[in-house]
């Protein structure tokens, strides 16, 4: 029976979870989508100022979520990848891509949104905590398709504050009044000021601003997912193309290409990285670029050595005697050989990457708190180690988890390609 | 070509690599935004005042004629005065090494006798349940980062229990300890970061110590010893163990030359003054004599450590030397 469950089937069931469960929001976004296109042709300008980049993410998110299906259904006989059966690693990889996808669906909470009460600092998972929403003065008519277009905007963005909205822990109802505290002062709230109350679990908690630990990991997972494959790109391009030129080029230029990778090998990394980091500032494009950038020799030392030995086999001279070009014989004979190593490193390279990033963020020096990020979160969380446990072990255990699923799948990859290799 | 002309080219060509080295920092920490000196001068001061600090730190005159300097300096063993501390940089690093040292070599033991002795016990029970268990386990231990485990380590041992002191070198009161006392006080601070270190490197080498034992034993001349009927202690000593030892010697080279040149992570958890920590406030503080010092005595380090345990590894197997050494 569990044999019989295959990737693209646990793939879909997310999917439906998330359909079923954020149906509403879908509906919302898609006649948003509607609404952008509409007012695209009759207001130009109304819509270039209101675009924004998280806007453009619950679009592509709705996009998304239309696309799996489809292309899971349409692929489910080909793909190999889709047709493996489940492990763990690839449980927690497809909930890793979800989230890089689409955070906005599967938390409905901003990863900066503060909750402006003092007693919700802190909590532990699974507190229940009161969202008292009140009500806004007077409903203006939704005529235009501008009026509908923003309040439906407010609708499906998370906010990142909302003055009409407190938390609670606790409330009471006496002499006909709602009253409860904020921090040291006691509020009281007629009925008729009061849009709704409802009950909410605090799912993994809040950190130290009562920011939601359960909306930072599934932002700071798209992060880390976003500097490793950026960086995993460049320190490819980088190894690639050095590689070849090292196997190509003269001998003095591979020679001093060699002495290059043994000067970076033969220093810590991390040093570098962090001298490079705190003499020119971080932010996530340094980040990524010096992450990168410290990622290539691996690869450039596969590379150069594939290659060179690539250029003595039979198959290579021949295709070379036989006239084909410089770049025929890139593309034709030399790039389907070191595609197999290079892959297996680059799936290496890429948890190497996301460990070195939490690391930074840890030092501080990661793509800065403007962005949610697991190191930071921990790095925070070692002040405050006495009172909130789970501020270090639910963003290190994710992290954990994240590190050793990608090593398992690299060690899976690289027995794809050399099944001999137990 | 002998052994000792390829020792000799190794020796020129880690010189090469630690002048490439220091020239790398030199040119990076000089072409970054950011003035050294901004920090020890006042506003008010005027800049007649300003300009002479600049000149007392060698930084008034052009970027190359530093640079011939500084080689010229540290040909002779000078790597300047900090502009932090006030001393002889070399003098601060000796300040910060002994608990570098001290973790480092402790460490790569920790982490060798460990991997060791759980992937004896893990070949003698093979595909037991407990051999499984440090299997999965291993894994899992490898690819926690430090600070991780670390963080859980401190919350177990110092915030639960309070078995140890959650960080710092040695205690308030260590002057007032007898002998006994103080090297007590100092192993308390030292168990953490000793298994933050140790724990993720041991999962490592009990795998290849696994791996290497358990490919050798399969071996023919494993069989043909076998039967010839020697015991299987001295087969075990004499011949599968030195089979298995060269990857891991040459992982333990690089592991070793990292412990050395600072763990800044580890160091930041349990603030302990070490080199990875020095480093870090050397290079935010913008003090360049000492961030080059680090980068020179780190990059040593590594180049040592490598050598070394290259040469252990020829001295287990000879046959292999011109391919270890080259």
């Amino acid at each position: 029976m569990l044999n019989k469950i295959k990737l693209l089937h646990f793939i879909l069931i997310v999917w439906l979870i998330i359909l079923i469960f954020r149906f509403e929001i879908l509906i919302d976004t898609a006649e948003f989508l509607w609404l952008s296109i509409t007012l695209l042709f009759e207001d130009y300008d109304f819509l270039s100022s209101h675009l924004n980049f998280q806007m453009i993410d619950s679009l592509t998110a709705l996009l998304i979520m239309l696309l799996i299906p489809v292309i899971v259904l349409l692929k489910r006989f080909r793909n190999k990848f889709l047709n493996t059966n489940v492990s763990f690693s690839r449980y927690f990889i497809v909930l890793l891509m979800y989230c890089f996808f689409v955070p906005t669906l599967i938390t409905r909470e901003h990863p900066d949104y503060q909750k402006n009460n003092p007693d919700t600092k802190l909590l532990h998972p699974f507190s229940i905590i009161y969202q008292i929403k009140l009500k806004t003065p007077g409903d203006f008519s939704l005529n235009s398709n501008e009026e509908k277009f923003l309040k439906i905007k407010e609708k499906i963005l998370l906010k990142e504050f909302d003055e009409k909205e407190i938390f609670v822990k606790s409330y009471s109802l006496n002499d006909n009044s709602y009253s409860f505290s904020i921090g040291d002062r006691t509020v009281r709230l007629s009925p008729e000021s009061i849009h709704s109350i409802k009950s909410e679990i605090v799912f993994l908690g809040t950190d130290e601003f009562g920011r939601d630990i359960f909306s930072r990991l599934i932002f700071g997972a798209r992060i880390s997912l976003f500097i490793g494959f950026m960086a995993v790109t460049i320190s490819l391009i980088l190894g690639l193309i050095l590689g070849y030129i090292a196997s190509t080029g003269s001998a003095i230029i591979s020679m001093i290409i060699n002495r290059l990778t043994d000067l970076f090998l033969s220093f810590p990394s991390i040093f570098l990285v962090i001298l490079v980091l705190a003499l020119f500032g971080n932010n996530l494009l340094s980040v990524i670029i010096v992450l990168g950038f410290s990622g290539w020799m691996s690869l450039y030392k596969i590379v150069s050595s594939e290659v060179a030995s690539v250029k003595q086999k039979d198959f290579f001279i021949t295709s070379q005697k036989l006239g084909l070009s410089n770049s025929e014989l890139l593309m034709k004979e030399i790039i389907p050989v070191i595609i197999i190593p290079v892959t297996v490193n680059l799936v290496f390279q890429f948890s190497n990457v996301i460990l070195a990033e939490s690391a930074l963020s840890f030092l501080g020096l990661g793509a800065g708190s403007e962005y949610p990020s697991w190191g930071s979160m921990i790095e925070k969380g070692q002040e405050y180690i006495s009172d909130a446990w789970w501020m270090i072990f639910i963003p290190g255990i994710v992290l954990v988890l994240t590190l050793l699923s990608f090593h398992n799948i690299a060690k899976e990859v690289n027995k794809f390609f050399n099944p001999k290799i137990s | 070509m002998t052994k000792e002309y390829l020792i000799l080219k190794r020796l020129l060509s880690s010189l090469l690599i630690l002048f490439l080295v220091i020239t790398l920092v030199f040119v990076l920490i000089r072409i970054s935004p950011g003035d050294p000196t901004q920090k020890y001068i006042s506003p008010k001061l005027s800049s007649q005042l300003a300009e002479e600090v600049r000149k007392s730190y060698g930084l008034d005159e052009p970027i190359t004629i530093q640079y011939l300097n500084f080689i010229k300096n540290i040909f002779t063993g000078d790597f300047g005065i900090s502009y932090e501390y006030r001393i002889p940089v070399l003098k601060v690093i000796l300040e910060f090494l002994p608990v570098t040292l001290m973790l480092a070599f402790l460490s790569i033991t920790m982490q060798l006798l460990l991997g060791y002795f759980t992937a004896l016990f893990s070949v003698r029970r093979k595909n037991s349940l407990i051999d499984r268990l440090i299997r999965k386990s291993s894994v899992i231990l490898y690819v926690t980062p430090g600070f991780v485990l670390g963080l859980i380590l401190v919350f177990i041992f110092a915030v639960q229990f309070e078995i140890f002191p959650s960080s710092g070198f040695k205690s308030f009161y260590y002057d007032e300890l007898t002998f006994i006392g103080r090297i007590k006080d100092i192993a308390a601070h030292l168990i953490l970061p000793l298994l933050t270190l140790s724990i993720p490197g041991a999962a490592l080498f009990y795998n290849y110590f696994r791996d290497g034992i358990e490919d050798v034993m399969n071996k023919d001349f494993v069989l043909y010893l076998k039967a010839n009927g020697f015991s299987d202690k001295i087969i075990f000593r004499k011949h599968i163990l030195p089979n298995s030892l060269k990857p891991i010697l040459s992982v333990a080279g690089i592991e070793l030359g990292f412990l050395l040149s600072g763990t800044l992570v580890t160091e930041v958890i349990f603030s302990l003054p070490g080199m990875g920590r020095l480093m870090m406030s050397s290079i935010l503080s913008r003090d360049f004599p000492l961030v080059i010092a680090c980068a020179f005595i780190s990059a040593l380090f590594i180049i040592i450590s490598n050598f070394v345990f290259d040469l252990i590894k020829v001295k287990i197997d000879r046959r292999i030397w011109k391919e270890i050494l080259s």
